[in-house]
């Protein structure tokens, strides 16, 4: 094993505050780690590390190529590197690593006739499914044996689709009565999006990651 | 270092085998009246993701993508990964239009794609396979997997001669059993009893009231209807009436085997990656002890849902031509590769007739395939080459130099390992 350049994704966006304080806890040797740092190449003060800002949902694809060993994402994003590409080199070391207060919901809109799983299973015709996450509807579509089903992909701000435009969507959300208040049925909540801790498994075998690594080995459990 | 897609390429040889396949599979098929249909390569996803059609490890190896025509996002669709459902749809659209003939037989040779076990390559199959479709009752099901199974078997007999193994199981025995015993953990078990996970499955079963007699039916092999009558006597009060009826329906299909001169090994542990069959599965093996995928040289079974499931999918109504909106049919798939494997190598042409054509003229090329003909029809690895032959043609079985203008009979024999041109030209049917 080589001592080489650690090449580590920090996030921007929803998570970068949370992933930036957790850093500076664990007296992390990163500066500069901010939402106002316009090169996005915060500094680091071992210089095994090397590290870039970017948006989190590259993160996990930016790891799985190999361009980054080692990054922060949310879960979310995780499950829908992992579904589309079954032989990822992406891996959730520490899938709960932060708590992002949110989880992945499939819901329909209200005043559509479906207000069940079961009645979505029975529905006639395409079930049409929108979201940010096409690899994770996809999924859901699979898992609960929908007849027949279309996927659409969207940027965000999905709730406003259903009932007419789309019998499902599938969104990240605080609670149910978050999604309620936005005109939607829940129908399932398909996991809990927390912040994970993730590295390419070819780095993991090549490189020696504990420079990065060690910080965090005393959170939560190894997966 | 190999591209990681040669794996899929087939070389010289091996398409030589397969093409002795295809045409062994393919006189088979018109000896029982099976007409031969070619499915698209791209299909909808969710004929292969509905309930009961593949288990969940055969879901994940899909190669699926979005059909780009919709513009935004819109339907997946795979590249074929079984054709039995592909089959089964292009005949629901049939029916939908109008076919009145609910009695098919189909045959096919197709290639399917899914991903390798370690999901990081592309595995491209090819399979020679058939679906006879359309049994009204018990007595005529029972012929269709008789017909289904002695055609396998035949196929693969008349390839490798002695040297496989037929294996017999009942899912459905299984799997009615599973629902009983462990109603809240049927996937868990089914997937268990597939990866022949030992340990698991007693650790599941163990507890359960009648566990001990599915375990002992997943542990015992048999080899005669025997073994199968004294198997349905210990079956008594586990799970519905319907277990019973199958085990007389499994014991009448062994009896006819016994007659056909097929013999066979049942072991009621292959549930196989397909989950659509409701009657007899089977499957051949190079040997008794092989099982796995990559040993296999056919599988096949009834699956009676299939179709009607899928025809309430497609089209949000029950199939109307039968009462319970089902349609009987069963079939089998010859995996061709793995076949290839196991085949001894077939003539090379090297070995066979070069056919010479010294002058290049419309009439002598003519002539040429004409012999060509003839030869080919009577086995023999003929070829017509333009120039005059080179290399050591003492290897091949005979040389003929074609020219109508310096040659009696207009050829020659130039070479010819035993026989000699009046022997000849009795064969191909000349003076």
């Amino acid at each position: 094993m080589t001592r080489e350049i650690i090449n580590l994704a920090l996030p921007k966006g929803d998570i970068l505050a949370p992933v930036a304080e957790l850093l500076a806890l664990l007296q992390f040797p990163v500066s500069n780690y901010h939402a106002k740092n316009r090169t996005y190449r915060p500094e680091v003060s071992d210089p095994s590390i090397r590290a870039k800002i970017m948006a989190e949902k590259d993160v996990g694809l930016q790891v799985a190529v190999g361009n980054y060993d080692v990054g922060f994402c949310g879960l979310d994003w995780v499950r829908e590197h992992q579904i589309k590409y079954k032989a990822t080199r992406l891996h959730g070391i520490k899938e709960d690593l932060l708590p992002k207060g949110q989880s992945l919901y499939a819901c329909s809109g209200q005043g559509g006739g479906i207000d069940s799983l079961l009645d979505l299973q029975q529905k006639p015709g395409y079930v049409t499914l929108i979201s940010e996450y096409p690899e994770i509807a996809k999924d859901f579509a699979i898992r609960h044996s929908l007849r027949k089903f279309k996927i659409f992909s969207a940027w965000g701000s999905v709730e406003g689709y259903p009932p007419e435009h789309a019998d499902i969507v599938l969104l990240t959300a605080e609670n149910e009565e978050d999604l309620r208040q936005r005109g939607l049925v829940p129908l399932s909540c398909e996991f809990r999006v927390s912040i994970c801790l993730v590295v390419n498994t070819n780095s993991m075998e090549s490189k020696d990651l504990t420079p990065v690594l060690r910080f965090f080995n005393a959170m939560g459990d190894e997966r | 270092m190999d591209s990681k897609h040669a794996l899929n390429d087939l070389s010289v040889a091996q398409v030589r085998n397969l093409r002795r396949i295809e045409d062994t599979f393919r006189r088979h098929c018109r000896q029982f009246g099976y007409d031969e249909i070619k499915t698209a390569t791209i299909q909808h996803q969710y004929i292969f993701t509905a309930r009961e059609v593949l288990s969940p490890t055969e879901k994940e190896r899909m190669l699926d993508f979005f059909d780009k025509a919709e513009g935004w996002g819109g339907e997946p669709v795979v590249l074929r990964p079984d054709s039995s459902p592909c089959v089964a749809r292009s005949y629901n659209e049939r029916l939908h239009r109008g076919d009145a003939r609910t009695r098919r037989k189909f045959c096919y040779v197709e290639n399917q794609f899914v991903l390798t076990d370690s999901k990081e390559a592309i595995s491209e199959r090819w399979q020679c396979g058939v679906e006879n479709i359309g049994q009204d009752d018990a007595a005529e099901a029972v012929h269709g997997d008789i017909e289904v199974i002695f055609m396998a078997y035949d196929i693969v007999r008349e390839l490798l001669g002695k040297n496989f193994c037929l294996h017999l199981s009942y899912p459905a025995i299984i799997k009615e059993m599973v629902k009983t015993l462990l109603p809240g953990q049927v996937e868990e078990l089914l997937t268990a009893i597939r990866n022949k996970e030992t340990p698991r499955l007693k650790e599941l079963l163990g507890s359960a009231p009648g566990g001990e007699k599915l375990l002992n039916l997943l542990a015992l092999h048999g080899e005669s209807v025997e073994y199968l009558a004294s198997l349905k006597d210990t079956l008594h009060g586990i799970g519905p009436e319907q277990i019973l009826e199958d085990f007389e329906n499994f014991i009448r299909i062994c009896t006819l085997l016994d007659r056909l001169g097929c013999s066979y090994l049942i072991d009621f542990s292959l549930l196989g990656q397909t989950d659509y069959y409701t009657g007899v599965r089977f499957q051949m093996t190079p040997g008794a002890s092989s099982t796995g995928g990559r040993d296999i040289l056919a599988v096949g079974g009834r699956y009676d849902n299939l179709i009607g499931d899928m025809y309430e999918n497609i089209y949000d109504t029950r199939l109307s031509l039968s009462e319970t909106g089902s349609m009987p049919a069963t079939g089998f798939a010859l995996y061709v590769k793995n076949i290839c494997r196991e085949l001894t190598e077939t003539m090379s042409p090297d070995q066979g007739v070069l056919i010479y054509l010294a002058e290049i003229s419309a009439e002598d090329i003519a002539l040429g395939q004409e012999l060509w003909q003839k030869l080919t029809g009577l086995g023999f690895a003929a070829r017509i080459i333009f120039g005059p032959p080179t290399g050591d043609l003492s290897q091949a079985a005979m040389v003929l130099e074609v020219d109508r203008k310096r040659h009696e009979d207009s050829f020659h024999i130039l070479h010819s390992r035993k026989i000699d041109k009046s022997v000849f030209l009795k064969m191909i049917g000349g003076s």
